[in-house]
Protein backbone atom coordinates (compact mmCIF):
# COMPACT_ATOMS: atom_id res chain seq x y z
CA UNK A 1 0.00 0.00 0.00
CA UNK A 2 2.14 2.34 0.94
CA UNK A 3 4.58 1.48 -1.75
CA UNK A 4 2.07 3.54 -4.12
CA UNK A 5 1.49 6.23 -1.28
CA UNK A 6 5.03 7.08 -1.79
CA UNK A 7 4.57 7.34 -5.36
CA UNK A 8 3.74 11.22 -5.77
CA UNK A 9 6.70 11.72 -3.35
CA UNK A 10 9.17 10.02 -5.34
CA UNK A 11 8.51 12.67 -8.41
CA UNK A 12 10.62 15.24 -9.62
CA UNK A 13 9.03 18.76 -9.02
CA UNK A 14 10.15 22.49 -9.44
CA UNK A 15 13.40 23.36 -7.84
CA UNK A 16 13.28 19.25 -7.42
CA UNK A 17 16.59 18.99 -7.38
CA UNK A 18 16.88 20.90 -3.90
CA UNK A 19 13.30 21.23 -2.66
CA UNK A 20 12.03 17.24 -1.80
CA UNK A 21 8.19 18.50 -1.35
CA UNK A 22 5.78 21.03 -0.53
CA UNK A 23 3.01 20.81 1.89
CA UNK A 24 -0.11 23.07 2.99
CA UNK A 25 -1.83 21.80 6.55
CA UNK A 26 -5.31 23.38 7.70
CA UNK A 27 -6.40 22.71 11.12
CA UNK A 28 -10.18 22.94 11.57
CA UNK A 29 -12.40 21.69 13.75
CA UNK A 30 -16.13 21.46 14.67
CA UNK A 31 -17.80 23.47 16.88
CA UNK A 32 -20.32 21.28 18.78
CA UNK A 33 -17.46 18.85 19.41
CA UNK A 34 -15.12 19.46 22.28
CA UNK A 35 -11.03 19.31 22.23
CA UNK A 36 -8.90 16.61 23.49
CA UNK A 37 -9.28 14.73 26.39
CA UNK A 38 -13.50 15.51 26.07
CA UNK A 39 -13.77 13.98 23.04
CA UNK A 40 -16.05 10.67 23.68
CA UNK A 41 -15.43 7.80 20.73
CA UNK A 42 -19.18 8.84 19.94
CA UNK A 43 -17.27 12.17 19.37
CA UNK A 44 -15.15 10.59 17.18
CA UNK A 45 -17.51 8.68 14.94
CA UNK A 46 -19.14 11.62 14.37
CA UNK A 47 -16.45 13.48 12.71
CA UNK A 48 -15.47 10.77 10.88
CA UNK A 49 -18.85 10.09 9.45
CA UNK A 50 -19.90 13.93 8.90
CA UNK A 51 -16.50 14.33 6.82
CA UNK A 52 -16.88 10.73 4.87
CA UNK A 53 -20.83 11.80 4.01
CA UNK A 54 -19.12 15.25 2.81
CA UNK A 55 -16.57 13.97 0.82
CA UNK A 56 -17.75 10.51 -0.64
CA UNK A 57 -15.19 10.11 -3.28
CA UNK A 58 -12.10 10.24 -0.97
CA UNK A 59 -11.18 6.47 0.17
CA UNK A 60 -11.30 6.37 4.04
CA UNK A 61 -8.62 4.43 5.83
CA UNK A 62 -9.55 3.42 9.56
CA UNK A 63 -7.06 3.27 11.97
CA UNK A 64 -8.76 0.43 14.02
CA UNK A 65 -7.96 -1.77 11.60
CA UNK A 66 -4.12 -0.99 11.43
CA UNK A 67 -1.03 -2.75 12.70
CA UNK A 68 1.27 -0.12 14.43
CA UNK A 69 4.18 -0.87 11.62
CA UNK A 70 1.40 -0.02 8.77
CA UNK A 71 0.14 3.75 10.45
CA UNK A 72 3.98 4.38 11.14
CA UNK A 73 4.44 3.79 7.37
CA UNK A 74 1.79 6.08 6.50
CA UNK A 75 4.03 8.58 8.74
CA UNK A 76 7.05 7.90 7.18
CA UNK A 77 5.47 8.90 3.68
CA UNK A 78 4.32 12.27 5.37
CA UNK A 79 0.34 11.04 4.89
CA UNK A 80 0.06 11.47 9.16
CA UNK A 81 2.05 12.78 11.95
CA UNK A 82 4.00 10.90 14.33
CA UNK A 83 1.43 11.67 17.21
CA UNK A 84 -1.12 10.49 15.06
CA UNK A 85 0.59 7.05 14.01
CA UNK A 86 0.92 6.26 17.87
CA UNK A 87 -2.55 7.33 18.63
CA UNK A 88 -4.95 5.12 20.28
CA UNK A 89 -7.86 6.40 19.39
CA UNK A 90 -10.42 5.36 16.42
CA UNK A 91 -9.73 8.10 13.86
CA UNK A 92 -9.12 7.92 10.41
CA UNK A 93 -8.10 9.38 7.38
CA UNK A 94 -9.51 10.29 4.32
CA UNK A 95 -7.09 10.15 1.14
CA UNK A 96 -7.41 10.95 -2.15
CA UNK A 97 -6.41 8.70 -5.55
CA UNK A 98 -2.87 9.73 -5.70
CA UNK A 99 -3.09 10.32 -1.86
CA UNK A 100 -1.75 13.79 -2.34
CA UNK A 101 -4.47 14.97 -0.12
CA UNK A 102 -4.73 13.26 2.94
CA UNK A 103 -7.35 14.63 5.60
CA UNK A 104 -6.39 13.27 9.17
CA UNK A 105 -9.62 13.17 10.89
CA UNK A 106 -9.91 13.30 15.24
CA UNK A 107 -6.05 14.04 15.84
CA UNK A 108 -4.86 16.71 17.65
CA UNK A 109 -7.59 18.70 15.45
CA UNK A 110 -10.75 17.43 14.39
CA UNK A 111 -9.85 17.92 11.07
CA UNK A 112 -6.38 18.58 9.15
CA UNK A 113 -6.61 18.59 5.92
CA UNK A 114 -3.24 18.17 4.20
CA UNK A 115 -2.11 18.61 0.42
CA UNK A 116 1.17 17.94 -0.83
CA UNK A 117 3.14 18.07 -4.10
CA UNK A 118 6.90 17.25 -5.43
CA UNK A 119 9.02 20.23 -5.35
CA UNK A 120 8.53 23.75 -4.59
CA UNK A 121 4.83 24.30 -5.08
CA UNK A 122 3.22 25.44 -2.34
CA UNK A 123 0.37 27.43 -4.49
CA UNK A 124 -0.82 24.33 -5.88
CA UNK A 125 -1.25 22.76 -2.47
CA UNK A 126 -3.27 25.35 -1.25
CA UNK A 127 -5.43 25.13 -4.18
CA UNK A 128 -5.98 21.96 -3.54
CA UNK A 129 -6.84 22.06 0.30
CA UNK A 130 -8.77 25.22 -0.25
CA UNK A 131 -11.36 22.99 -2.41
CA UNK A 132 -11.52 20.05 0.05
CA UNK A 133 -11.96 22.89 3.14
CA UNK A 134 -14.93 24.93 1.18
CA UNK A 135 -16.48 21.41 0.74
CA UNK A 136 -16.37 20.44 4.24
CA UNK A 137 -17.32 23.84 5.22
CA UNK A 138 -20.37 23.89 3.41
CA UNK A 139 -21.38 20.69 4.98
CA UNK A 140 -20.72 21.51 8.66
CA UNK A 141 -20.00 23.68 11.17
CA UNK A 142 -16.53 25.22 12.05
CA UNK A 143 -15.52 26.47 15.25
CA UNK A 144 -14.20 30.09 14.13
CA UNK A 145 -13.97 33.60 15.92
CA UNK A 146 -14.72 36.54 14.62
CA UNK A 147 -11.47 37.92 15.76
CA UNK A 148 -9.16 34.43 16.57
CA UNK A 149 -10.33 33.03 13.23
CA UNK A 150 -10.16 29.00 12.56
CA UNK A 151 -10.59 27.92 16.26
CA UNK A 152 -7.59 24.64 17.16
CA UNK A 153 -6.66 22.97 19.82
CA UNK A 154 -3.79 24.25 20.10
CA UNK A 155 -3.52 28.16 20.24
CA UNK A 156 -0.26 28.26 18.08
CA UNK A 157 -2.28 27.52 15.33
CA UNK A 158 -5.09 29.89 15.83
CA UNK A 159 -6.11 32.13 13.01
CA UNK A 160 -5.44 30.61 9.43
CA UNK A 161 -4.64 27.26 10.93
CA UNK A 162 -2.08 26.93 7.75
CA UNK A 163 1.10 25.46 8.49
CA UNK A 164 3.13 25.65 4.82
CA UNK A 165 6.08 23.32 5.03
CA UNK A 166 9.09 22.54 2.32
CA UNK A 167 11.21 19.94 2.97
CA UNK A 168 14.96 20.69 1.78
CA UNK A 169 18.06 18.74 0.70
CA UNK A 170 20.99 21.00 1.84
CA UNK A 171 23.94 19.45 2.23
CA UNK A 172 26.19 21.82 0.97
CA UNK A 173 25.20 24.49 3.32
CA UNK A 174 25.24 21.97 6.04
CA UNK A 175 28.44 20.98 5.20
CA UNK A 176 30.13 24.51 4.69
CA UNK A 177 28.33 25.00 8.25
CA UNK A 178 26.17 27.58 7.67
CA UNK A 179 23.03 26.24 8.13
CA UNK A 180 23.13 27.43 11.96
CA UNK A 181 22.88 30.93 10.95
CA UNK A 182 20.69 30.52 8.03
CA UNK A 183 18.47 29.08 10.99
CA UNK A 184 18.95 31.47 13.40
CA UNK A 185 17.74 34.12 11.04
CA UNK A 186 14.83 32.41 9.51
CA UNK A 187 13.70 32.18 12.73
CA UNK A 188 13.78 35.96 13.11
CA UNK A 189 11.57 35.89 10.42
CA UNK A 190 9.00 33.98 12.00
CA UNK A 191 9.73 30.56 10.23
CA UNK A 192 10.65 27.11 11.93
CA UNK A 193 12.96 24.90 10.81
CA UNK A 194 13.13 21.29 11.72
CA UNK A 195 15.00 18.04 10.99
CA UNK A 196 13.64 15.21 8.91
CA UNK A 197 10.54 13.84 9.77
CA UNK A 198 9.14 16.98 12.09
CA UNK A 199 9.20 18.49 15.47
CA UNK A 200 12.21 18.22 17.65
CA UNK A 201 14.27 16.11 15.05
CA UNK A 202 17.90 16.23 14.11
CA UNK A 203 18.26 17.42 10.45
CA UNK A 204 19.16 13.78 9.10
CA UNK A 205 20.62 13.00 5.33
CA UNK A 206 20.75 17.18 5.41
CA UNK A 207 17.12 17.37 5.51
CA UNK A 208 15.49 20.12 6.75
CA UNK A 209 11.31 21.03 6.79
CA UNK A 210 11.27 24.55 6.72
CA UNK A 211 7.63 25.91 7.61
CA UNK A 212 5.78 29.29 8.98
CA UNK A 213 5.28 29.70 13.29
CA UNK A 214 2.81 32.30 12.83
CA UNK A 215 -0.88 31.81 12.42
CA UNK A 216 -3.04 35.13 13.36
CA UNK A 217 -3.01 38.32 12.17
CA UNK A 218 -1.16 37.31 8.79
CA UNK A 219 -3.71 36.14 5.63
CA UNK A 220 -2.50 32.33 4.11
CA UNK A 221 -1.76 34.50 1.06
CA UNK A 222 1.09 36.48 2.66
CA UNK A 223 2.55 33.12 4.38
CA UNK A 224 2.64 31.18 1.45
CA UNK A 225 4.78 34.51 -0.37
CA UNK A 226 7.30 34.55 2.78
CA UNK A 227 7.77 31.21 2.74
CA UNK A 228 8.31 31.01 -0.83
CA UNK A 229 10.43 33.72 -1.08
CA UNK A 230 12.69 32.67 1.29
CA UNK A 231 12.68 29.42 0.41
CA UNK A 232 13.87 30.30 -3.12
CA UNK A 233 16.82 32.44 -1.28
CA UNK A 234 17.76 29.52 0.56
CA UNK A 235 17.36 27.15 -3.01
CA UNK A 236 20.09 29.66 -4.50
CA UNK A 237 22.57 30.03 -1.54
CA UNK A 238 22.50 26.34 -1.70
CA UNK A 239 23.16 25.52 -5.30
CA UNK A 240 26.39 28.39 -5.29
CA UNK A 241 27.96 26.75 -2.09
CA UNK A 242 27.57 23.50 -3.68
CA UNK A 243 29.26 24.75 -6.71
CA UNK A 244 31.86 26.51 -4.71
CA UNK A 245 32.52 23.22 -2.88
CA UNK A 246 32.99 21.71 -5.60
CA UNK A 247 35.38 23.51 -7.19
CA UNK A 248 37.70 24.05 -4.69
CA UNK A 249 37.75 20.55 -3.73
CA UNK A 250 36.60 18.46 -6.99
CA UNK A 251 38.61 15.11 -6.07
CA UNK A 252 37.85 15.37 -2.14
CA UNK A 253 34.20 15.84 -2.54
CA UNK A 254 33.72 13.12 -5.26
CA UNK A 255 35.76 10.47 -3.14
CA UNK A 256 33.36 11.31 -0.84
CA UNK A 257 30.44 11.10 -2.41
CA UNK A 258 31.57 8.30 -4.40
CA UNK A 259 32.60 6.21 -1.01
CA UNK A 260 28.79 6.94 -0.16
CA UNK A 261 27.68 5.29 -3.53
CA UNK A 262 29.98 2.47 -3.24
CA UNK A 263 28.57 1.19 0.39
CA UNK A 264 25.23 1.97 -0.85
CA UNK A 265 25.75 -0.39 -4.02
CA UNK A 266 27.70 -2.56 -2.07
CA UNK A 267 27.05 -3.80 1.93
CA UNK A 268 25.33 -6.28 2.83
CA UNK A 269 23.86 -4.65 5.78
CA UNK A 270 22.60 -1.37 5.92
CA UNK A 271 21.08 0.48 8.85
CA UNK A 272 17.99 3.22 8.27
CA UNK A 273 19.87 6.23 10.16
CA UNK A 274 23.30 5.08 7.51
CA UNK A 275 20.95 4.90 4.64
CA UNK A 276 19.28 8.15 5.14
CA UNK A 277 23.10 9.99 5.46
CA UNK A 278 24.63 8.05 2.24
CA UNK A 279 21.88 8.60 0.17
CA UNK A 280 22.27 12.22 0.80
CA UNK A 281 25.64 12.24 -0.32
CA UNK A 282 24.54 10.45 -3.78
CA UNK A 283 21.55 12.93 -3.86
CA UNK A 284 24.37 15.44 -3.83
CA UNK A 285 26.60 13.60 -6.18
CA UNK A 286 23.33 13.03 -8.89
CA UNK A 287 23.20 16.69 -8.59
CA UNK A 288 26.55 17.42 -9.11
CA UNK A 289 26.62 15.03 -12.45
CA UNK A 290 29.02 12.91 -10.57
CA UNK A 291 26.66 9.94 -11.07
CA UNK A 292 24.53 9.46 -14.02
CA UNK A 293 23.95 6.49 -13.77
CA UNK A 294 20.28 6.59 -11.97
CA UNK A 295 17.94 9.52 -11.20
CA UNK A 296 16.92 11.46 -8.15
CA UNK A 297 13.46 9.37 -8.70
CA UNK A 298 15.14 6.15 -8.37
CA UNK A 299 16.81 7.14 -5.56
CA UNK A 300 14.10 8.50 -3.24
CA UNK A 301 11.59 5.35 -4.53
CA UNK A 302 14.68 3.18 -2.95
CA UNK A 303 14.76 5.74 -0.02
CA UNK A 304 11.48 5.33 1.01
CA UNK A 305 10.52 1.67 0.34
CA UNK A 306 13.21 0.90 2.20
CA UNK A 307 12.17 3.36 5.64
CA UNK A 308 11.49 1.12 9.13
CA UNK A 309 7.65 0.79 9.62
CA UNK A 310 7.34 0.29 5.37
CA UNK A 311 10.21 -2.24 4.98
CA UNK A 312 8.74 -4.17 7.76
CA UNK A 313 5.55 -3.94 6.76
CA UNK A 314 5.46 -4.97 3.15
CA UNK A 315 8.15 -7.60 3.93
CA UNK A 316 6.89 -8.66 7.37
CA UNK A 317 9.55 -8.53 8.95
CA UNK A 318 10.00 -8.73 12.57
CA UNK A 319 13.80 -7.45 13.89
CA UNK A 320 15.81 -4.25 13.25
CA UNK A 321 18.49 -7.10 11.70
CA UNK A 322 16.20 -8.17 9.13
CA UNK A 323 15.21 -5.44 8.05
CA UNK A 324 19.17 -3.91 7.80
CA UNK A 325 19.86 -7.01 5.23
CA UNK A 326 16.74 -6.45 3.66
CA UNK A 327 17.02 -2.80 3.13
CA UNK A 328 20.48 -3.08 1.71
CA UNK A 329 19.27 -5.97 -0.59
CA UNK A 330 16.78 -3.20 -2.20
CA UNK A 331 19.04 -0.30 -2.02
CA UNK A 332 21.94 -2.59 -4.39
CA UNK A 333 19.55 -3.58 -7.04
CA UNK A 334 17.71 -0.51 -7.24
CA UNK A 335 21.02 1.92 -7.50
CA UNK A 336 22.82 -0.29 -9.70
CA UNK A 337 19.94 -0.86 -12.20
CA UNK B 1 15.48 -9.72 30.99
CA UNK B 2 11.93 -9.48 29.55
CA UNK B 3 10.93 -6.67 26.57
CA UNK B 4 10.18 -3.14 28.87
CA UNK B 5 7.34 -2.74 26.35
CA UNK B 6 5.37 -6.39 26.14
CA UNK B 7 6.68 -7.80 29.02
CA UNK B 8 6.37 -10.99 27.73
CA UNK B 9 9.29 -12.15 25.66
CA UNK B 10 12.75 -11.71 26.02
CA UNK B 11 14.52 -8.56 25.12
CA UNK B 12 17.09 -8.71 22.18
CA UNK B 13 17.01 -5.21 21.14
CA UNK B 14 18.58 -2.21 23.03
CA UNK B 15 17.42 0.98 21.84
CA UNK B 16 18.72 4.13 22.81
CA UNK B 17 17.04 7.51 23.17
CA UNK B 18 18.08 10.92 23.61
CA UNK B 19 15.66 13.59 24.07
CA UNK B 20 16.50 16.88 25.16
CA UNK B 21 19.51 15.77 26.90
CA UNK B 22 18.04 12.75 28.20
CA UNK B 23 18.86 9.28 27.49
CA UNK B 24 16.43 6.97 27.89
CA UNK B 25 17.27 3.43 27.18
CA UNK B 26 14.94 0.40 26.39
CA UNK B 27 15.49 -3.43 26.02
CA UNK B 28 13.06 -4.81 23.24
CA UNK B 29 11.81 -8.25 22.24
CA UNK B 30 12.60 -8.28 18.43
CA UNK B 31 8.39 -8.19 17.97
CA UNK B 32 8.28 -4.49 19.67
CA UNK B 33 11.26 -3.50 17.99
CA UNK B 34 9.61 -4.39 14.64
CA UNK B 35 6.87 -2.14 15.00
CA UNK B 36 8.91 0.59 16.99
CA UNK B 37 10.28 2.67 14.00
CA UNK B 38 13.84 3.76 14.33
CA UNK B 39 13.43 6.48 12.72
CA UNK B 40 10.74 7.95 15.45
CA UNK B 41 13.05 7.87 18.43
CA UNK B 42 14.53 10.69 16.62
CA UNK B 43 11.66 12.81 16.72
CA UNK B 44 10.61 13.63 20.19
CA UNK B 45 6.82 14.67 21.21
CA UNK B 46 7.25 18.28 22.54
CA UNK B 47 3.65 18.66 23.26
CA UNK B 48 4.20 18.21 26.81
CA UNK B 49 6.62 21.03 27.48
CA UNK B 50 4.61 23.38 25.80
CA UNK B 51 1.18 22.71 27.14
CA UNK B 52 2.52 23.82 31.12
CA UNK B 53 4.84 26.95 29.31
CA UNK B 54 1.64 28.18 27.55
CA UNK B 55 -0.60 27.77 30.97
CA UNK B 56 1.84 30.07 32.81
CA UNK B 57 2.24 31.95 30.24
CA UNK B 58 -1.67 32.90 30.71
CA UNK B 59 -1.36 32.99 34.10
CA UNK B 60 0.51 35.99 33.35
CA UNK B 61 -1.89 38.84 34.03
CA UNK B 62 -3.43 39.30 38.27
CA UNK B 63 -6.61 37.72 37.56
CA UNK B 64 -8.91 39.17 40.32
CA UNK B 65 -10.99 37.07 42.61
CA UNK B 66 -14.62 36.92 41.36
CA UNK B 67 -13.66 36.31 37.75
CA UNK B 68 -11.40 33.42 38.50
CA UNK B 69 -14.38 31.67 40.46
CA UNK B 70 -17.41 32.72 37.80
CA UNK B 71 -15.14 31.24 34.67
CA UNK B 72 -16.29 27.78 33.39
CA UNK B 73 -16.38 27.16 29.91
CA UNK B 74 -20.82 25.84 30.03
CA UNK B 75 -19.72 23.72 27.12
CA UNK B 76 -17.28 21.39 28.04
CA UNK B 77 -16.70 22.16 32.05
CA UNK B 78 -13.08 23.54 31.59
CA UNK B 79 -12.39 25.85 34.45
CA UNK B 80 -10.50 28.80 35.01
CA UNK B 81 -7.20 26.80 36.42
CA UNK B 82 -7.72 23.86 34.41
CA UNK B 83 -6.88 26.31 31.76
CA UNK B 84 -4.09 28.23 32.77
CA UNK B 85 -2.39 24.50 33.77
CA UNK B 86 -2.73 23.20 30.23
CA UNK B 87 -2.73 26.40 28.58
CA UNK B 88 -5.38 24.22 26.29
CA UNK B 89 -8.80 24.94 25.42
CA UNK B 90 -11.21 21.71 26.44
CA UNK B 91 -13.39 23.01 23.30
CA UNK B 92 -14.11 26.03 20.59
CA UNK B 93 -16.39 28.02 23.25
CA UNK B 94 -13.38 28.14 25.93
CA UNK B 95 -12.04 30.51 23.56
CA UNK B 96 -14.74 32.83 24.14
CA UNK B 97 -14.86 32.40 27.53
CA UNK B 98 -11.17 32.74 28.16
CA UNK B 99 -10.56 35.16 25.51
CA UNK B 100 -9.15 38.10 28.12
CA UNK B 101 -6.40 35.44 29.21
CA UNK B 102 -5.17 34.59 25.56
CA UNK B 103 -4.19 37.93 24.05
CA UNK B 104 -1.10 38.13 25.96
CA UNK B 105 0.22 35.44 25.13
CA UNK B 106 -0.74 35.24 21.83
CA UNK B 107 0.30 38.78 20.95
CA UNK B 108 3.58 36.58 22.14
CA UNK B 109 2.87 33.84 19.52
CA UNK B 110 1.56 35.34 16.66
CA UNK B 111 2.47 39.48 17.32
CA UNK B 112 -1.28 39.76 16.64
CA UNK B 113 -5.25 38.80 18.21
CA UNK B 114 -6.89 39.27 15.50
CA UNK B 115 -7.46 36.96 12.08
CA UNK B 116 -7.12 38.74 8.94
CA UNK B 117 -7.52 35.42 6.93
CA UNK B 118 -9.67 33.61 5.26
CA UNK B 119 -13.58 33.15 6.42
CA UNK B 120 -16.09 30.68 6.19
CA UNK B 121 -18.77 32.00 3.88
CA UNK B 122 -21.40 30.87 5.83
CA UNK B 123 -20.11 33.11 8.73
CA UNK B 124 -18.55 35.47 6.66
CA UNK B 125 -22.28 36.68 5.58
CA UNK B 126 -23.22 36.76 9.47
CA UNK B 127 -20.39 39.26 10.39
CA UNK B 128 -20.77 41.27 7.87
CA UNK B 129 -24.29 41.91 9.16
CA UNK B 130 -22.91 42.43 12.77
CA UNK B 131 -20.94 44.99 11.63
CA UNK B 132 -23.67 46.90 10.08
CA UNK B 133 -25.92 46.12 12.67
CA UNK B 134 -23.29 47.94 15.42
CA UNK B 135 -22.51 51.02 13.40
CA UNK B 136 -26.65 51.60 12.97
CA UNK B 137 -26.64 50.85 16.85
CA UNK B 138 -24.20 53.94 17.40
CA UNK B 139 -26.33 56.19 15.02
CA UNK B 140 -29.28 54.92 17.29
CA UNK B 141 -27.37 56.30 19.78
CA UNK B 142 -26.72 59.44 18.90
CA UNK B 143 -29.91 59.95 16.95
CA UNK B 144 -31.27 59.72 20.84
CA UNK B 145 -29.44 61.53 22.14
CA UNK B 146 -29.96 64.52 19.87
CA UNK B 147 -33.90 63.92 20.24
CA UNK B 148 -34.11 63.01 16.97
CA UNK B 149 -36.84 60.25 17.04
CA UNK B 150 -37.82 60.72 13.43
CA UNK B 151 -34.46 58.88 12.49
CA UNK B 152 -34.16 56.65 15.59
CA UNK B 153 -37.42 54.81 14.38
CA UNK B 154 -36.00 54.63 10.91
CA UNK B 155 -32.76 53.48 12.53
CA UNK B 156 -34.53 50.93 14.75
CA UNK B 157 -36.45 49.51 11.93
CA UNK B 158 -33.42 48.67 10.06
CA UNK B 159 -31.81 46.87 12.90
CA UNK B 160 -35.01 44.78 13.54
CA UNK B 161 -35.03 44.12 9.56
CA UNK B 162 -31.13 43.05 9.52
CA UNK B 163 -31.83 40.79 12.50
CA UNK B 164 -34.95 39.03 10.90
CA UNK B 165 -33.04 38.06 7.94
CA UNK B 166 -30.02 36.25 9.76
CA UNK B 167 -32.95 34.52 12.07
Amino acid sequence: MSKDFSMWYTKFGPSGDIVLSSRVRLARNLSDIPFGKHMTDEHQKTIVSRCREALPNMKFIDFSEMSSAQKQSLSECHLISPTMAESKKNSGILVNDDCSSCIMLGEEDHIRIQAMAPGLNLDLCMKEANKLDDILEAKSNYAFHKNLGYLTQCPTNLGTGLRASVMMHLPALTQSGRMESIIRSLSKLGLAVRGFYGEGSQALGNIYQISNQVTLGISEEEILEKLGFLVTDIIEKERDQSRRLYEENKIVLEDKLMRSFGILTNAKLLSSLETINLISDVRWAINLGIITTINLETLSAAFYNTLPATITKNYNLTSAAERDLKRAEIINSSLLA
Amino acid sequence: MKCQKCNKNDATTHITEVINGIKTEMYLCSICAGESSDIFSFAPNIDHEFDSLFGSFCSAPAISKPLYEKSICKMCGTSISQFLKTGKPGCSNCYTVFEDLLSRPLKQIHGSTRHTGKTPTKLGEMFKTEDKIAALRAQLDAAVAQQNFEEAARLRDEIKSLRGEHK
